[in-house]
C-alpha cells in the first residue's frame, strides 16, 4: 500500500512541477493582460492619472477610459498578485475541475479540450494497436529465425521507416490511399464510430509504422537474447514445443524494452500528433496545442499542460506496474 | 549382460566457426545398461558437456554430427529428424549446472514442473499440479504445496536443484543425463543433491549420465567412468577398477591429484594441472594431451594412442600409462632432461605432493 501512496505523491509533485514551470514561462514570455484587453494593456495607468499623460484618446493611444478597462482586467483575473499566489489560485480552481476560459473566443478550456480529446486519444489507441498487431509477430518470427531471410528483410525495413519522416510517410499514405486510389476519406469525420474509424485508418498507420519497426527492432533483440538463456535449453530438454517455448517462456520476459518504450510513445501521443493532424487534417490536441502556444492563450495552455502531463504520468505509472507483473522478482517498493 | 539402452558409437560433432571447424567430440563410444550409470569425466572443453547435448538433440543448428547413437535400439537422430513429441523430456530428460539460470525466472515453481505433465501425459492442470507436489516431496522439499506457488528466485540454491530435479523426473524417464548438477553448489549441499540422484535412480531403475570435472563426484557413485579430454575417450573402466589403480592414463592421474582427500596431511597442496585444454581446430596429429603431459615421447607427439584394454574391462588410451614400464621409463627419461619432448619443463609439476608410484605421501 505504501508502494501507491508514494507513487501517488510522486505523481502529484510532478504535475506541480510541469504546470508550475508552464505557468511562470507563460507569464514571463508573453503578458496576460494584453492578450485580455489588447493593446491598451502597454499604457501607464498612473501616468495618466496624474495628467503627466494626455488624453490621446481616438488616436491609437490612450485614455483614462482605457485605464478602467485595464483595472478592471486586472482585477479580475487577479493580474496584481504575485506569481506564486496566482499559481496557488489557478491550482484551487482546476481541483474544482475549472481551467478557466480560453483568452480568445471565451469558451471553457475544459469543454475545448473535451471536444478534442478523443479524437487524439482514438488517434493514438489505434496507432498503437497497428504498431503492436505488426511488430510483435514479426519480432517474434524474425527472432525465431535469426537471420534468415524474414529477419533480414524486416530488419532493412524497419531502419527504412525509422528513418522515414513522418510527413513523407502522410504524405505518401495520403496521396496512395486518398488521392489516387480514394480507399478513405479526404476530410475527417466523426459522426459515428465506423466513419470515425475509417478517418483514422491513415494517420493511425502513419504513426504505428515507424512505431512498429521500434518495437519490432526492441523485441526482437530482447527475444534473441532470451532464447540465449539456460531455462530455454532446460525447456526443450523438457520435450516442449517451439512454439510453447516462445509463447509460454520466452516472450514475457522480453517484454521489458516493448513495454517502456510503448509507455513514453503513448503518453507523448496523448498531447496529439501535430504533424499528423496537420496532413489528415484532424482537430485533435496537437493542433489545438499549438495554436494556444502562438496565440498565448494562457488558460488553454495551462489546461492542456495539466491534461498532458497527468496522462503521461499516469500511462508510466501502469507501466511501472506491469514491470513487476512480467517479472516478480522487480519488487515493487522500489 | 542385457542389452544397453544407450550405445554410442564413433560420434564425432564439430563446430563451423570462422576460424575453421571446431572438432568438440572426436570419436567418442560407450555403452550404457538399463539402470546403470556412467560417469564422464573432463575439463571444461573436453567435450562432455557436447556429447550430452548431441545425445539430447540440444546442438545448434551448425554444429556437424557424425557416428551413431542408439536410445532402446532406436535411432537418436531418426527421432530427432521426425520430431517427434514425446521423446526427449519423457524417455531422456537433462538437467543442467547452474539451477539459477535453469528455471524459467518468471514463472511459478508448480507450473514449470506440472507442464511437461500437462504437455507429455496429457494430464489437466489441476492434476498436473497435485502430481507436481508429489514430485517436491520425492526429491525432499518440505512444504510442497507453499513452494508449487513460489518463483524461482524465492528458493535457495540447493532448493532450486532440487525443482530442476523434479521437473526432470516428472514423466518418469529411463534416461537422466546430469550435466555438472552440482557445480554451481555449495559444497555441503552438493553430497545431499548427488545422493538425492543416486536415490532416485535406483529407486526408479533409471539410467543416468553424470558429467563433472571433479572425479571425487563420481567416485562411488556411477557403474563406470570415461575420462575425456580434448574430444576423446582417454581412459573408461568400472568405477571400482579406475580407483584402484587411480588411473592409468596421465590426464586421470593428473586429474586425480587435484582432488582434495581426507587422508592427506592439511595443508598439502593441491597439484595444477600446467597449460590448459587445447582448442582443436583441424585434425589433430597425436595424443591431445601430450602439451601437458610429462609421461610423453616423442611418439606421442605423431601418433595418436589407440584406446586398447589393458586389463579386463579397463581402456586406456596411451602410449606409455601410469604405473607400466614403459610409463616410469617415459617419466625418468623426461625427468632426467628437464622437459618432455613437447617443450614442457618438468619443473611444473614439481609442486605435487602425493607421487604413489614413488611411494610418497
Amino acid at each position: 500500500m505504501g508502494f501507491f501512496l508514494k507513487r501517488i505523491a510522486q505523481m502529484v509533485s510532478v504535475i506541480i512541477a510541469a504546470t508550475f514551470l508552464a505557468f511562470a514561462a507563460m507569464n514571463y514570455l508573453g503578458d496576460p493582460l494584453f492578450n485580455v484587453v489588447g493593446f491598451v494593456a502597454s499604457v501607464d495607468c498612473d501616468a495618466v492619472s496624474a495628467g503627466e499623460i494626455e488624453d490621446v484618446s481616438g488616436q491609437g493611444g490612450t485614455d483614462v477610459g482605457d485605464c478602467e478597462v485595464v483595472e478592471a482586467a486586472r482585477e479580475k483575473y487577479h493580474l496584481n498578485d504575485p506569481l506564486p499566489v496566482r499559481y496557488v489560485r489557478w491550482v484551487g480552481d482546476v481541483v474544482q475541475g475549472d481551467l478557466g476560459v480560453s483568452f480568445k473566443n471565451s469558451m471553457p478550456v475544459t469543454t475545448i479540450i473535451g471536444n478534442r480529446i478523443p479524437k487524439s486519444i482514438f488517434l493514438m489507441v489505434v496507432a498503437e494497436i497497428f504498431a503492436l498487431v505488426i511488430a510483435v509477430p514479426a519480432a517474434i518470427r524474425a527472432a525465431y529465425k535469426a537471420n534468415r531471410v524474414f529477419d533480414k528483410s524486416a530488419t532493412v525495413s524497419s531502419f527504412g521507416f525509422i528513418s522515414l519522416p513522418n510527413f513523407a510517410l502522410g504524405v505518401i499514405l495520403f496521396y496512395l490511399f486518398v488521392v489516387k486510389w480514394q480507399i478513405f476519406p479526404s476530410r475527417y469525420e466523426d459522426d459515428d464510430f465506423f466513419t470515425r474509424l475509417r478517418s483514422t485508418v491513415l494517420p493511425g498507420m502513419t504513426l504505428a509504422l515507424p512505431l512498429a519497426a521500434t518495437y519490432f527492432r526492441l523485441l526482437r533483440t530482447d527475444l534473441i537474447t532470451t532464447l540465449q538463456e539456460d531455462f530455454v535449453l532446460m525447456a526443450k530438454a523438457k520435450g516442449l514445443s517451439d512454439g510453447w517455448i516462445m509463447f509460454r517462456h520466452v516472450l514475457r520476459p522480453s517484454l521489458f524494452s516493448l513495454v517502456t518504450v510503448f509507455g513514453l510513445s503513448t503518453g507523448g501521443l496523448i498531447g496529439g500528433a501535430l504533424v499528423v493532424e496537420q496532413i489528415f487534417v484532424i482537430p485533435g490536441l496537437g493542433r489545438t496545442f499549438v495554436e494556444a502556444v502562438i496565440r498565448d492563450d494562457f488558460p488553454l495552455v495551462l489546461g492542456l499542460v495539466t491534461i498532458i502531463s497527468s496522462s503521461f504520468i499516469a500511462i508510466n505509472f501502469i507501466v511501472d506496474i506491469f514491470y513487476s507483473v512480467i517479472d516478480p522478482r522487480v519488487s515493487r517498493e522500489t | 549382460m542385457s542389452a544397453p539402452l544407450v550405445s554410442v558409437e564413433d560420434l564425432h560433432v564439430s563446430f563451423l566457426t570462422e576460424q575453421g571447424s571446431v572438432r568438440a567430440v572426436d570419436g567418442v563410444s560407450f555403452d550404457l545398461e538399463p539402470g546403470k550409470s556412467i560417469g564422464i569425466v573432463g575439463e571444461s572443453g573436453s567435450g562432455k558437456s557436447v556429447t550430452a547435448k548431441t545425445l539430447m538433440n540440444l546442438l545448434p543448428s551448425y554444429a556437424q554430427v557424425e557416428g551413431s547413437m542408439k536410445f532402446d535400439g532406436r535411432d537418436l537422430r531418426g527421432i530427432a529428424g521426425k520430431k517427434e513429441k514425446h521423446f526427449w523430456g519423457v524417455e531422456m530428460t537433462m538437467i543442467f549446472q547452474d539451477p539459477m539460470t535453469s528455471l524459467n525466472p518468471v514463472k511459478r515453481v508448480g507450473e514449470q514442473i506440472a507442464e511437461s505433465l500437462r504437455v507429455h501425459m496429457n494430464r489437466s492442470r489441476s492434476e498436473a499440479m497435485a502430481e507436481a507436489g508429489d514430485l517436491l516431496e520425492q526429491v525432499g522439499i518440505p512444504e510442497p504445496a507453499k513452494r508449487l506457488r513460489q518463483y524461482p528466485h524465492e528458493l535457495s540454491g540447493g532448493l532450486r536443484q532440487r525443482v530442476v530435479i523434479a521437473i526432470a523426473l516428472a514423466c518418469g524417464p529411463r534416461l537422466l543425463i546430469a550435466d555438472e548438477p552440482t557445480t554451481a553448489l555449495d559444497v555441503t549441499v552438493q553430497k545431499h543433491i548427488l545422493d538425492l540422484l543416486d536415490d532416485l535412480r535406483k529407486e526408479r531403475g533409471m539410467s543416468m549420465i553424470l558429467i563433472t570435472h571433479d572425479l571425487g563426484v563420481v567416485k562411488g557413485r556411477t557403474d563406470e567412468i570415461m575420462v575425456m579430454y580434448g574430444g576423446r575417450t582417454m581412459e573408461e573402466a568400472p568405477t571400482p577398477t579406475l580407483f584402484e589403480c587411480d588411473g592409468l592414463h596421465p590426464y586421470t592421474e593428473a586429474l586425480n591429484a587435484t582432488i582434495p582427500r581426507i587422508d592427506t596431511p592439511s595443508h598439502t597442496r593441491l597439484v595444477p594441472i600446467p597449460g590448459k585444454p587445447p582448442e582443436v581446430i583441424g585434425k589433430i596429429i597425436g595424443c591431445p594431451f601430450v602439451q601437458r603431459c610429462r609421461y610423453s615421447t616423442s611418439e606421442c607427439l605423431t601418433e595418436m594412442p589407440p584406446l586398447v584394454e589393458q586389463e579386463e574391462g579397463h581402456f586406456c588410451a596411451c602410449h606409455n600409462p601410469v604405473g607400466t614400464p614403459e610409463g616410469i621409463k617415459a617419466r625418468e627419461a623426461n625427468q632426467n632432461a628437464g622437459y618432455t619432448p613437447a617443450g614442457l619443463d618438468m619443473k611444473e609439476f614439481e609442486t605435487s605432493a602425493v607421487r604413489r608410484d614413488s611411494g610418497e605421501l
